[in-house]
């Protein structure tokens, strides 16, 4: 006799949480780019302000998620927030600022960036711990 | 269109885990997973940007999956974890590498 129910692998249950939780952070940075064009702002904008709001929940969930097991992680902190925040957008765009507008404006995109990322982060983080 | 992007972004995801839980932490404290997937993505995102149709389905699709791909969030939060040192390092081969590679990927594309 057949089992009836085949058995999940570990690793597919990981890469589907993963996968869907990937479904909402997409989705959010979407209507986020689809919300800066419409107030005629560029793409880079709304790269920034995913990433940036995107590393302070990051670290908020951290702190949050720490007992509460793998699967909260996967789905919320790689899945969800994961695909939110983007790096390969942060690349281009500041190519794109080096390209066409100037060297002080690839400079000041990347350090609001970064100094607000890891700020961000750390407020995120400590306001996570806080019960 | 919206739809499919936002689907191409989880498949991004899904990928992007798939090499991130396979991946060592370097000794220099950089993880090497998450590097792979920036550098990687950002490469890959040069070259459809060079293609100059930003509004081509194929485009839209690439931009959706490369932005589900990578991450900046985890970089953050792995740069928080380490030593001062190996912040600095984190920070400056993502930053730096990130640009170089998109513009690598734009001059071959271009």
């Amino acid at each position: 006799m057949r089992p009836s129910k085949t058995p999940v692998r570990p690793e597919t249950r990981a890469v589907s949480t993963v996968f869907a939780g990937g479904l909402i952070g997409s989705a959010v940075r979407e209507a986020i780019t689809g919300l800066a064009s419409a107030c005629g702002e560029g793409r880079h904008v709304a790269a920034l302000v995913a990433n940036l709001s995107g590393s302070f929940l990051l670290g908020w969930l951290i702190s949050r998620l720490e007992s509460k097991g793998r699967g909260a992680i996967r789905f919320w902190a790689i899945g969800v927030l994961g695909s939110f925040t983007t790096f390969s957008a942060f690349s281009v765009d500041t190519l794109l600022l080096l390209q066409h507008a100037s060297v002080s404006a690839a400079a000041w995109y990347v350090t609001v960036s970064i100094l607000g990322g890891l700020t961000l982060a750390r407020i995120g983080t400590r306001i996570g711990r806080r019960r | 269109m919206g739809l499919m992007v936002v689907l191409a972004g989880a498949v991004g995801a899904a990928v992007r885990f798939s090499i991130t839980s396979r991946a060592p932490i370097h000794t220099s404290g950089i993880p090497l997973g998450t590097l792979a997937v920036n550098l990687g993505g950002s490469f890959l995102l040069g070259v459809v940007a060079a293609g100059g149709q930003p509004h081509a389905p194929a485009t839209t699709l690439a931009t959706g999956f490369l932005g589900g791909f990578t991450t900046f969030s985890t970089w953050m939060i792995e740069t928080l974890g380490g030593e001062t040192r190996q912040a600095v390092v984190n920070l400056v081969v993502m930053s730096v590498g990130g640009v170089v590679a998109a513009a690598v990927g734009w001059s071959i594309a271009s």
